[in-house]
């Protein structure tokens, strides 16, 4: 669930739980089980990204400088995704259905990010469009994949191409 | 939270409930908010600070109790059976501490997040959307640790994307709903939220019923929450700290102002809300009451048992609840204080189960460790 989909494919579940039981709970063989199945080699885009994840990727993409202080972690409580605030030891939800609620605060912070209302926390959307090599190449860094024409043409109009970028479907996946 | 695209529509369509809890941190004086004014051992035990027997029957509740004249406004409330009032209640914290008793408040037990936050992440169908929680104040409340989603409120404009946020939502919106996957009904309510917001922040506010609010916090951040019930944008629960109730001397100066405002604040937000309030509830509380004798500085220290409004739809109100465990010394507890004898969480079950959280396994998770026995709300 957490390698491949919400929802594996039940053969592969099959074989990782085979390997499981036969190397005795073993972990490390498990997951080489689970790392040789072609589910996992295809498995792209399958997943949403929690908000710490979705935070610390944008973070990445857009080449920040944070503090990570207080501002920063202010976005995390808003998506009910606090470090080490979670009420049982379960641990928050892998799955994306209890995370789909949070895509105001996704936006909210990309567009904050691209304004650079964060304190503590600073992208140059000029610079990382020059390191990039222009705007089409800036935008499959983001999206890891050239743009669809869809993409390009909401890229194209808005003059927020790093919040768009941060907030677009693709980038809430992984 | 959205359990499925399917789920977001049933989510539109339900009804939405509100619970705002009111919290008056310093350890609110019962037997000033409600005194006890047919009991004669009330009135030798504040000689100086009682409220005399004509001085409240403006505002007597039953034989035994009043409201305090300051908060008289609230006595049409109680009187139209809107109104609830629990006396001798509070948590089986002994410490008289606030911060202690304020801790064990609010997580509800000792476990993690608060019951507020566990409400809203495990009652069933928990269709916490972005605005399902806001604190209004300066800090996060540990009532609401463990919440879904949860934002400290300085204003409205907070949920604001800011100039160019409606091109940007619109920009996105298109490719969230040509994508097709469980985020396509997530965006779309996103994009109806921040509409109403916009709209909310676009025109200034008319308060309905005749209702008039104060300048105070209290009465602003309960005019925001109306404003936000009245927009559906799927406001579950609110939390609203009042400070200053820690009257250790000169009492009356201290607290009688903060009563002022509780019972404008109410009142004005009883009356904007109007049908509304049918599906809100509000819940008054403090951490401790206070001893049942005055102090030598026309005070009094921290006790044990004080008082708890509930105050909304489908309260059985009008009658003050709890059993009261009277004022002669024999019966105080501690130092001298009113004994606890309804468990603050028999309170707020009740409530909590109206706003959903209606089976056993669920509220066992939001008070681990409690044997339920509610109080008849």
């Amino acid at each position: 669930r957490r390698f491949i989909a919400d929802d594996p494919p039940s053969h592969a579940v099959s074989r990782v739980a085979e390997s499981f039981r036969a190397s005795g709970g073993e972990i490390r063989s498990t997951l080489a089980t689970l790392f040789a199945t072609p589910d996992f080699l295809v498995a792209r885009d399958t997943k949403l990204k929690r908000p710490l994840h979705f935070v610390v990727s944008a973070l990445r993409a857009s080449d920040a400088v944070t503090d990570a202080g207080p501002a920063l972690q202010e976005y995390l409580t808003r998506m009910g995704h606090s470090p080490f605030q979670y009420p049982t030891p379960d641990g928050y939800a892998d799955e994306a259905t209890p995370w789909t609620a949070t895509l105001l605060w996704r936006w909210n912070f990309a567009m904050a990010l691209q304004r650079n209302r964060i304190a503590g926390t600073r992208v140059s959307v000029v610079r990382l469009g020059e390191r990039a090599g222009g705007e089409r190449t800036a935008a499959a860094h983001f999206l890891r994949r050239a743009a669809t024409p869809d993409e390009w043409g909401a890229v194209r109009t808005t003059d927020d191409k790093l919040a768009l970028l941060v907030a677009s479907p693709a980038f809430q996946r992984f | 939270m959205l359990a499925t695209a399917r789920g977001a529509v049933a989510l539109a369509t339900e009804e939405e409930r509100t619970l705002v809890v009111v919290f008056l941190r310093g350890g609110a004086d019962g037997l000033a908010l409600v005194p006890a004014v047919g009991d004669d051992a009330y009135h030798r035990a504040r000689p100086r600070l009682r409220v005399p027997i004509d001085g409240a029957a403006a505002s007597r509740l039953d034989d035994l109790f009043a409201l305090h004249p300051r908060l008289a406004p609230l006595h049409a409330l109680y009187a139209s059976g809107m109104m609830a009032v629990v006396h001798a209640v509070g948590s089986e914290d002994t410490t008289r501490s606030h911060f202690e008793a304020q801790d064990l408040m609010e997580h509800g037990g000792v476990t993690g997040g608060g019951w507020l936050g566990r409400f809203l992440r495990f009652r069933p169908a928990s269709g916490s959307r972005a605005l399902a929680a806001i604190a209004f104040g300066t800090r996060f409340p540990e009532v609401l640790r463990g919440a879904p989603a949860a934002t400290v409120l300085r204003s409205l404009d907070d949920f604001s994307l800011g100039a160019g946020g409606a091109a940007l939502a619109r920009s996105l919106d298109g490719l969230y709903q040509r994508e097709g996957g469980i985020l396509t009904a997530a965006a779309r309510d996103t994009v109806r939220a921040l509409g109403k917001l916009e709209a909310i922040r676009g025109t200034p506010y008319r308060a309905s019923g005749g209702a008039t609010y104060a300048s105070d916090e209290l009465s602003q951040s309960l005019r925001q929450v109306a404003q936000l019930i009245k927009a559906r944008v799927g406001l579950e629960a609110v939390s609203i700290d009042v400070n200053g109730w820690d009257s250790h001397f000169t009492q009356g100066t201290i607290i009688e102002p903060l009563m002022t405002q509780v019972a404008g604040a109410l009142v004005a937000f009883h009356d904007d809300l109007g049908d509304a309030m049918g599906r809100t509830t509000v819940v008054v509380m403090t951490e401790f009451g206070r001893r049942v004798a005055e102090n030598a500085s026309l005070g009094t220290d921290h006790g044990r048992g004080s008082v708890m409004f509930v105050l909304g739809g489908g309260v059985d109100g009008g009658r003050v609840l709890g059993r009261w465990p009277g004022l002669g010394s024999d019966v105080l507890e501690g130092p001298g204080d009113v004994a606890v004898t309804t468990n603050f969480r028999d309170v707020l079950v009740p409530v909590l189960r109206r706003h959903g959280a209606n089976d056993a396994t669920v509220l066992g998770r939001i008070f681990p460790g409690h044997t339920v026995d509610a109080l008849l709300l």
